[in-house]
């Protein structure tokens, strides 16, 4: 059993350490052996980071090459780490990222993948993964077929991770990765700065998004307020996106990112079916809006109806003093 | 420039989705079926560059009959001509089939592009890109949010934004190129290019025809097995939020997160 584990440096390793707690769960239901390769660029301070989620020992493969996500260097990366112990089966955690990795590991190895799972079980020793599909409206069940590697990503969030301990920490163990990188087909050309505040919102515990209610786009001040008093991030309808408003990368949906939060607050969407769904996984729904007969307030936990224009101040004024309080 | 663009059909978001009575299928009798919208992103991209470069697209569709729709569609919308591969056997969820049908009908010397769709929404599968370039033996440029060429070099280069940070990779053609949604308007189509479309050829094969020639399809079988489909019904119950005025309702909101769900 191999986790990989991408790192980027200052970024959160919540998912890898998903991962690893998935992998850990599953190697003892198959009496398999548990490796954990994390790959990345000046990321030491990150691999120390996901051994106290132990007590495995995290090989480390640290060279300039892996700056910049590039899925054909961290594939190789990988080959050329399993060749001498090739590992039944291959997890990771499911952010782009992994899914990239995954996706050209399976083609390359031509294994059987399943992306996203959200449930993995053993039945008769049979590794079954259950994984939405049709936004979010079925759920199948997958089995593998007998043949090797199984390769899966874990949807973020779906899984829990094993809390930190000081006390229960693996060894990082730096490997030499024998890496053919003139043959590579293709280039990194550029990349944006600031990888460590950059964020994916698939990855968000909490998000504040707004929509066609918001009217313009000054108004999602009033968002980023909420959002950053909740310690939570900014999402975005489709209809704000198109608009112009915010920028794809913040865009929820069907042709946008799925989300599972843990706090999804919704101010001023309808809840179109694409909206819905990107947010069927998120765990508490609130939906703020004027019309009690918008759709969102059929997949909402709770429901304000109201003008979000007096009531997300209010609810920003709140929970600051409710902080300080 | 020769480019070919994969489009996939897909059930309308809108749709209520049943599964079939053995739980192994949808239940697709009265469906509205759509083009994949991010194989609709795709072929923007395939269109942009023949505006800028010339040069011609194919498109080419895998499935039943029914698939011919959604390339007349394409053929409305500007695309030279279609290529159909019947092929009955074809599940939402199977990367691996359809990447199989899709390089059993071309070949590296055919194109100098083949342009994707990043996932489809009804299997959400996202791995059909990858697969391909590996049967064809190009490279594979994923996520791509925009795509340009550098015709003196023979390259292609992508935009792409992974986890939140964004990147410019390129590599030479001929190479497959998966895309995700950016910022280019999808065109409609007009009645005069409905018209236009009627003239344009589809081409039909036969995927148990392709199979036997084409020397693409792997050997190992690495098809994922369904088991089971089941509806996912929400489960949720809306609990209205009392109050008079915003602030109260805020006030309950933020009591109600803090206390009763302990997010906040």
């Amino acid at each position: 059993m191999l986790v990989v584990a991408i790192i980027r440096p200052g970024r959160s390793n919540s998912i890898n350490a998903e991962a690893v707690a998935l992998g850990r769960k599953l190697s003892r239901d198959f009496g398999l052996t548990l490796t954990v390769l994390a790959i990345g660029y000046h990321i030491e301070k990150e691999a120390a980071d996901l051994a106290l989620y132990g007590p495995e020992d995290i090989f480390v493969a640290d060279r300039p090459v892996f700056e910049h996500f590039n899925e054909e260097h961290y594939c190789r990366a990988v080959l050329a780490f399993s060749r001498k112990n090739r590992p039944g089966m291959i997890l990771l955690g499911g952010s782009v990222s992994g899914n990239a990795l995954a996706a050209r590991l399976a083609a390359v190895l031509e294994a059987p993948l399943i992306q996203n799972g959200v449930a993995f079980s053993v039945e008769n020793d049979c590794l079954l993964v259950d994984k939405h599909l049709y936004s979010g409206r079925i759920c199948a069940r997958f089995a593998f077929p007998e043949v090797f590697p199984r390769i899966a990503t874990v949807r973020p969030r779906s899984m829990a991770a094993r809390p930190r301990g000081e006390h229960r920490t693996g060894k990082i163990v730096n490997v030499d990765i024998d890496m053919d990188t003139a043959s590579a087909q293709t280039t990194v050309a550029a990349a944006g700065k600031h990888v460590a505040a950059s964020f994916d919102l698939a990855e968000a515990e909490k998000i504040v998004a707004g929509g066609r209610g918001l009217k313009g786009p000054e108004n999602f001040k009033m968002i980023e307020a909420l959002a950053e008093a909740i310690n939570g991030k900014v999402g975005a309808s489709r209809f704000a996106v198109d608009a112009g408003w915010r920028s794809q990368t913040e865009q929820i949906g069907q042709t946008g990112k799925t989300v599972s939060p843990a706090l999804y607050v919704a101010c001023g969407i309808s809840g179109a079916a694409q909206h819905l769904a990107g947010i069927h996984s998120a765990r508490v729904i609130v939906a703020i809006n004027t019309d009690p007969l918008a759709p969102i307030f059929k997949m909402a936990d709770y429901g304000v109806v109201g003008d979000l224009f007096e009531i997300v101040p209010a609810l920003t004024r709140e929970i600051k003093s409710g902080r300080t309080a | 420039m020769r480019m070919i663009v994969f489009i996939r059909q897909v059930t309308d978001p809108e749709n209520t989705i049943i599964t079939g009575a053995d739980r192994k299928c949808i239940n697709d009798d009265h469906t509205n079926w759509i083009i994949n919208p991010f194989d609709e992103y795709a072929l923007e991209e395939a269109f942009c560059i023949r505006e800028a470069y010339g040069g011609k697209i194919t498109v080419v569709g895998a499935g039943p009959p029914r698939i011919s729709s959604v390339l007349r569609t394409a053929l409305a919308m500007g695309a030279d001509e279609g290529i159909l591969v019947l092929d009955d056997t074809l599940a939402p969820w199977d990367s691996v089939s359809r990447a199989q049908a899709l390089a059993a009908c071309i070949q590296p010397a055919d194109f100098d592009l083949v342009f994707i769709g990043q996932r489809s929404i009804d299997g959400e599968i996202e791995s059909v890109g990858q697969r391909l370039a590996h049967y064809l033996k190009v490279p594979c440029l994923s996520h791509a949010v925009a795509a340009e060429i550098v015709p003196d070099r023979r390259t292609v280069r992508i935009h792409r934004r992974i986890d939140g940070q964004e990147m410019v990779v390129e590599s030479v053609w001929p190479a497959v190129v998966s895309v995700e949604k950016g910022l280019k308007e999808v065109r409609s189509f007009s009645i005069s290019g409905l018209n236009k479309a009627r003239q344009k050829r589809i081409e039909e094969k036969m995927r148990g025809d392709l199979d036997a020639e084409s020397a693409a399809v792997a050997k190992r079988n690495q098809h994922i097995r369904l088991r089971e489909l089941s509806r996912i019904f929400d489960q949720r119950k809306l609990r209205k939020i009392a109050g008079d005025t915003p602030e109260e309702q805020a006030a309950e909101l933020f009591r109600v997160l803090r206390d009763q769900e302990k997010i906040l």
